[in-house]
């Protein structure tokens, strides 16, 4: 795990907010100041109408009109922001478009570094998973150049993108980022360790265990290319256990998805 | 109540594509209830069930077990559809292919001879030159091996000879119920093997046999109420 206090390690990072409470908004904010605190210009792109984030800023104190006229703040809608029109959420075009937009906000503000806080909200809404997914990878887990990307994922919608997606996802950023600015860099045995918890919790104490030898020993499989090959692990767990692959799927999504909260530590604190 | 995926599985048991299974227990009395449901089952779908036990004892013992269980042994009896055979084990492989064809043709036998519907429709059938009625699908449970596993396993009573004897002739064994016997007969076959510590023995090479010679493994430790995995190649 790697814990630091400010952003900007020029990488590709995600978190995952819940509609339900206030993270998003405090995901947010905390960011947003965290990144103009260490002289950062920041890109905010919001799912609704940027003024509702915007009038949110301002309503917990944060002064983001004063940012914003200072040129170091730049709040977007999906729409402007990935121009779908123009674009066709082509990786390709995206990322270009994004360099562009990089450069001009720091020369408009000053700033070396810069923070882009994303969704991908457009690429669900539309149905265009797979645009994202290529997206994603080809962004890279990290830059050469004084920028942290990151993507917000709603936790309803990241649960239900399917494990190899997940997996993939987590493949494709350096860290997830969780609440007073804790970043934490994946390993494949975390994600080994939570699938492993969910097997167990979903079908017994053990079987876990008794499920990846009997891959390793009637398939060859190593529990390595769980995180290498997503894909597969998928398509052999549907083997062996059939129609009731969905449930210990769907267990072991719900886990990870709990596992990336970006409020984690708070609600492990109210349990 | 959580969900229970082995009971699952043996419910809904696809016997055109499971038809040999291995099960391996931790808890004896765990897998007679499996065991008994799996027979269960069995009758209910009007098959011929097979339920092989070690010796005199175990047969009165598993006798009550069933009845406790909730199965009509007198009735599926009479009928010809259960039957409660004592192991005799097999000294070689040959033997025991002798002994499982005549354990096959001595249930098809009660089967037609006690049920006097089939009894009747044979008769008839045989008279209008038609093709014999075929007996019932069997589904069995028990292995014809000695109880001791290879590589010294939890039930090892016997010497290390007896030991040697088995782990030769227990590969052989199921490779002929996997190739043959469930080729030839209509059914499905469960092998359970007791093991004091099913993850300890999952690195040996005698599971790796045992598990690419059956269709589907039950896994039941302690604890849990166990899994069953598809173990056909075309899992993948």
């Amino acid at each position: 795990m790697i814990g630091t206090d400010r952003l900007g390690e020029n990488a590709h990072g995600f978190c995952i907010v819940e509609e339900s409470d206030d993270s998003k908004n405090i995901f947010i904010l905390e960011t947003v100041s965290r990144g103009i605190a260490d002289g950062h210009a920041i890109i905010l792109v919001t799912e609704s109408d940027p003024r509702q984030t915007i009038e949110m800023l301002q309503k917990k104190g944060f002064d983001a009109v004063q940012y914003i006229n200072r040129g170091v703040l730049t709040v977007l809608d999906n729409a402007s922001a990935y121009a779908m029109a123009n674009t066709q959420l082509d990786a390709r075009v995206l990322i270009k478009r994004w360099t562009t937009l990089i450069s001009e906000i720091r020369e408009k503000s000053g700033c070396q570094g810069v923070v882009v806080i994303g969704t991908p909200k457009l690429f669900l809404d539309t149905n265009n998973i797979d645009k994202l997914i290529v997206y994603e990878r080809q962004i890279g887990r990290r830059f050469n150049i004084p920028l942290e990307a990151v993507c917000c994922y709603d936790a309803v919608v990241f649960s239900k993108l399917g494990f190899t997606n997940m997996i993939r996802f987590l493949n494709y950023h350096e860290y997830t980022i969780y609440q007073g600015g804790i970043y934490l860099q994946w390993q494949p045995s975390m994600i080994l360790t939570i699938i492993d918890r969910a097997i167990d919790d979903a079908l017994g104490p053990g079987t876990s265990r008794l499920l990846l030898k009997t891959l390793k020993l009637v398939y060859n499989a190593d529990p390595g290319s769980i995180v290498s090959e997503p894909e597969l692990f998928e398509a052999m767990l549907r083997g062996v256990f059939g129609k009731t692959a969905s449930i210990v799927l769907d267990k072991i999504q719900r886990e990870m998805t709990q596992e990336l909260l970006y409020m984690r530590n708070a609600r492990k604190g109210e349990g | 109540m959580a969900y229970n995926q082995l009971l699952d599985f043996i419910d809904n048991l696809d016997t055109t594509v499971h038809r040999h299974l291995v099960m391996f227990y931790e808890e004896p009395e765990y897998a007679k209830l499996v065991q008994m449901r799996f027979i269960d089952d069995g009758l209910e779908r009007g098959e011929c069930c097979i339920y092989v036990v070690h010796d005199e004892q175990d047969l009165l013992f598993t006798r009550r077990e069933m009845i406790a269980y909730g199965i009509d042994v007198d009735e599926y009896d009479k009928r010809g559809l259960l039957h409660l055979c004592v192991k005799k084990v097999a000294p070689d492989l040959e033997s025991f292919k002798d002994s499982i064809r005549m354990i096959h043709e001595e249930t098809t036998e009660k089967f037609f001879n006690r049920y006097n519907d089939h009894k009747q429709q044979r008769q008839q059938q045989q008279k209008q030159q038609q093709h014999p009625l075929m007996p019932p699908p069997i589904r069995g449970v028990g292995l014809a091996i000695p109880r001791s596993l290879p590589e010294g396993g939890s039930n090892s009573n016997s010497g290390p000879q007896k030991r040697t004897a088995a782990s030769t002739i227990q590969p052989q064994i199921e490779r002929f119920l996997n190739d043959e016997m469930v080729g030839t007969f209509s059914g499905v076959w469960l092998c359970p093997y007791q093991l004091d510590d099913i993850d300890a023995h999952m690195d040996k090479q005698w599971m790796e046999d045992v598990l690419k010679n059956h269709d589907a493994v039950l896994f039941m430790p302690k604890l849990s109420n166990g899994i069953a995995l598809n173990l056909k190649d075309d899992a993948l």
